[in-house]
């Protein structure tokens, strides 16, 4: 019997630390890294246009990566391409949360749009959620998930062997806490999970887009936004978005000139 | 006598009364003279006539358009009785300055006199250019100035002409900038010898900052010559206007008393009193524009400061400490208004805390232009130590010559700030500590790479090897729990066998121990009780019965919650056995009925007895 709490234990552990990041992409014509670097020192330079090609380099090879976007958004703010550097730190934040340096950026970038975004009037108990949501990124989530999971089970497992001996309650007991614990940041992972993976928000790349009671020209112009405003997609219908707007109005938008985050 | 001069007093004044109340009075206003030079002065007569009563309203002059009211009025009264007609008046002298050139009219004057308004005919009187008139005019050249043999000497005028007093206000510059000096200047020229002067009333210089520059008493003075003819220049008044708005100002003439001194035909006369005469002159209105500044290439430091200046900062040490005061003075120099001066551009000093300026500033006229220095003087407290530097001090002037602005700094200043000594230290510095200013805003900086890039954006928990990982652990601990409850089932089964045929194990051994009895066979009877009691121990306690003892036959007794006086009996009843067993001898018949009863009896009571483990 304790051979197998060993090996129950052996495997976790193998399974904690070898296996989330077995899958890695392979390399690309130009390595990443050496992209990622020679951007880094164009932008240091002061050429920012080069820089950001750099940096698209390494996203058409199908990396994402929070740093990329993150210096992208950079490059193209320092370019004046308010809308794109709104892009990507929402896509740097998407993949990291937990970067303040992103965060910090967006909301100075936020500063230079035209129209007004309507000030954050959610509940505190959702805001704080929210936040709490945002404090480790979805990789350490998934970890700690795995780590209370596997903990709780080998607890479980100690639990069922240990029969009728007078400890065995209390095994069994921290096994529960463990696995109630490990549901709990099942949810949190799925909730970031979902947060990384939804493509219902866009940014406007365009200086000005009419917004249009439906997807068609014909129809009735009902706003128009500017660049960089951040709005909710709904429906797609050929060439056409159906978003809505920050202020909670919704129509039609041609879809290129948007940029899903 | 008294009556009669009282009848005669009447008589008298009945005479006289009744042409007076029959006479109507008359006004009549003249101007003497009624052509005059510019700056001269007018006299101005009205005169009422045919009655005694004195006017009850007079002519208000002082409104009257073109006009200067510089004296009057000086009434006198004339009375005559003469054959039976009486005539009398009174006469009104005004002193008039008129304004400015060509015909000037003296509008209807109003006088009222015992309830009735009466007016005077309008009076033209005709204002020439200075000297058109050939000097003529007035003053009145009676009790001729000319007597003074000396002032005839020093200026020699052509006999022919009489003298002239003339007054004359210029400025250096007819357009100037906002700020930029002009200097206004009052000059007389006299061919007669002044007494006295005095201004008339200070005049105002509405638009202006003034600034006297004479400053001595004595007057300038110089022999000129001018197309009137030879005269001294007397240079009275010098004052630098600053204007303080754009636009088109005028300066309102000035007007002066003079009293020139006149010495009789007799000399014994003239020897003893310098009678004087008086009378008024006023300057010529002086308009100056005044332009706007330039928009173009001013810079943002500009405060107003107009004229030429230089900057000078210093600080009284390049050493000090924490908390040691640094003084820190900034000085402009120059030309121009010091007073209006704006405090030059300090920039914001770190690490230091500031003390409101101390300012001083002087001024003085040198060659009829005012310049001067201000002199602003910070304290500096040091608040923390090392190299501090004191930014460049800025300040920008208008320069009116060039007509451009300037810019002066100074070089940045080094200062070392050593620690301050502990101990020394007020305790109250903390409350001077300041937020730590925002200067600017930016982006954050873009990111070096903290390890390989690679692909974040994958779902860790998306692939089949996460659900493998969550599976596996639970299918582990399901099929523990199926093995072991399994393997409890079995064992547990086979134990309660056995305790349930313990008993009938035990009597099956008892009734072949009863045969050997019978038999007489001690030692298979004494074995085969033994081996009753000890079987049905192992089968109850569910124990194996090999290797049993005594002790810990005891001991599993104790274990299973029997007590220990039935332990004693049941090992007392085991040992008598074993006993009987290896020693034959001893064992007699009786004594084997009386073990067999003995064990009987403790497996009857050991029934029930003993726990499940």
């Amino acid at each position: 019997m304790r051979r197998f709490c060993g090996v129950v234990a052996v495997l976790g552990l193998a399974l904690l630390f070898g296996g989330i990041g077995a899958a890695r992409a392979a390399g690309a014509s130009r390595s990443p890294d050496e992209l990622f670097a020679r951007g880094y020192e164009q932008y240091s330079r002061g050429d920012y246009a080069a820089a950001a090609d750099s940096y698209r380099e390494i996203l058409s090879a199908g990396i994402r990566n929070s740093r990329v976007f993150y210096n992208l958004g950079n490059a193209c703010f320092r370019r004046n391409q308010i809308g794109q550097a709104i892009l990507y730190y929402e896509k740097a934040l998407r993949l990291d949360p937990t970067d303040e340096d992103a965060r910090e950026n967006l909301r100075y970038a936020n500063l230079r749009i035209r129209d007004r975004i309507p000030a954050d009037d959610s509940p505190l108990l959702l805001a704080l959620a929210v936040r709490a949501r945002d404090l480790l990124r979805l990789e350490q989530v998934t970890r700690l998930f795995l780590g209370l999971y596997l903990a709780g089970m080998l607890l479980g497992a100690g639990w069922i062997l240990a029969n009728a001996r007078r400890w065995a309650p209390h095994l069994g007991i921290a096994a529960l806490v463990l696995f109630v614990l490990s549901l709990a940041c099942g949810g949190w992972m799925l909730l970031q999970g979902r947060a990384r993976t939804s493509a219902d928000e866009a940014i406007v790349l365009v200086e000005k887009v009419e917004v249009l009671s439906g997807p068609g020209s014909e129809n009735t112009l009902l706003a128009s936004v500017h660049e960089g405003t951040k709005v909710r997609i709904h429906n797609r219908r050929e060439a056409w978005v159906q978003v809505t707007l920050p202020d909670g109005r919704a129509g039609w938008i041609r879809g290129e000139t948007l940029g899903v985050i | 006598m008294r009556p009669l001069r009282i009848v005669s007093f009447l008589l008298l004044s009945a005479l006289a009364a009744t042409p007076l109340l029959s006479q109507e009075p008359q006004v009549r206003a003249s101007v003497t003279p009624d052509r005059v030079e510019e700056g001269n002065q007018v006299t101005l007569t009205v005169e009422i006539s045919g009655g005694s009563q004195a006017p009850d309203e007079l002519p208000d002059l002082t409104q009257v358009p073109g006009f200067i009211l510089a004296a009057g009025p000086s009434v006198s009264s004339y009375f005559q009785w003469v054959n039976g007609r009486t005539s009398a008046s009174r006469t009104y002298t005004y002193t008039l300055l008129p304004q400015g050139r060509g015909t000037r009219t003296i509008p209807p004057l109003a006088v009222k006199i015992g309830g009735v308004v009466l007016r005077t005919e309008p009076v033209r009187v005709d204002v020439v250019p200075r000297g058109s008139l050939g000097g003529g005019g007035n003053p009145p050249p009676q009790g001729s100035p000319f007597a003074d043999p000396g002032m005839r000497q020093r200026l020699a005028p052509p006999p022919t002409t009489p003298a002239l007093l003339i007054v004359e206000a210029s400025v250096d510059k007819p357009v100037v900038y906002p700020g930029e000096q002009v200097t206004l200047v009052y000059r007389v020229y006299t061919q007669f010898e002044i007494a006295q002067m005095t201004l008339k009333d200070q005049p105002t210089y509405q638009g202006f900052w003034v600034e006297d520059l004479k400053t001595d008493d004595k007057y300038e003075t110089r022999p000129v010559a001018r197309k009137e003819g030879d005269f001294i220049e007397y240079t009275v008044l010098k004052k630098a206007l600053f204007p303080t708005n754009p636009g088109n100002f005028t300066i309102p003439p000035i007007t002066f008393h003079f009293a020139v001194r006149r010495r009789g035909m007799d000399p014994f006369e003239s020897m003893f009193f310098q009678p004087t005469e008086g009378f008024f002159r006023s300057s010529g209105a002086v308009t100056i524009r005044v332009k706007d500044l330039p928009e173009q290439g001013r810079p943002p430091e500009f405060k107003g400061a107009v004229g030429r200046f230089t900057l000078e900062v210093t600080t009284d040490r390049k050493q000090t400490r924490v908390n040691d005061a640094v003084a820190l003075k900034i000085r402009v120099e120059g030309q121009g208004n010091i007073n209006t001066l704006g405090t030059p551009t300090l920039p914001e000093i770190q690490d230091f805390k500031r003390y409101e300026p101390k300012v001083e500033e002087a001024m003085q006229a040198k060659g009829g232009t005012l310049v001067g220095a201000k002199t602003w003087e910070y304290v500096l407290i040091p608040l923390a130590p090392g190299e501090q530097v004191i930014p460049p001090v800025r300040f920008a002037f208008f320069d009116p010559l060039t007509a451009q602005y300037r810019l002066l700094q100074n070089d940045p200043i080094r200062l070392s700030v050593a620690k301050g000594d502990l101990a020394e230290m007020p305790v109250q510095a903390a409350p001077d500590r300041t937020e730590i200013p925002v200067l600017g805003s930016d982006i954050r900086y873009i990111k070096q790479a903290a390890g390989r890039i690679v692909d974040e954006g994958t779902i860790p928990y998306a692939g089949r090897g996460f659900l493998a990982l969550l599976l596996a652990p639970l299918a582990l601990n399901a099929s523990i729990l199926l093995i072991t409850r399994r393997r409890a089932a079995l064992s547990g089964s086979e134990a309660l066998v056995r305790r349930r045929r313990a008993g009938r194990a035990a009597r099956k051994r008892l009734r072949r121990a009863r045969t050997h009895l019978a038999h007489d066979q001690s030692g298979q009877f004494y074995q085969e009780m033994a081996s009753a009691l000890t079987f049905y121990l192992a089968d109850k306690a569910g124990v194996s019965a090999s290797g049993l003892t005594y002790d810990r036959i005891e001991e599993i007794l104790s274990e299973r919650g029997v007590e220990p006086e039935m332990g004693q009996r049941f090992r007392r009843c085991l040992e008598a056995c074993d006993f009987a067993r290896f020693a034959p001898a001893s064992s007699g018949k009786e004594e084997m009925e009386r073990a067999f009863a003995e064990a009987g009896k403790v497996i009857e009571d050991l029934e029930g007895k003993v726990r499940v483990p």
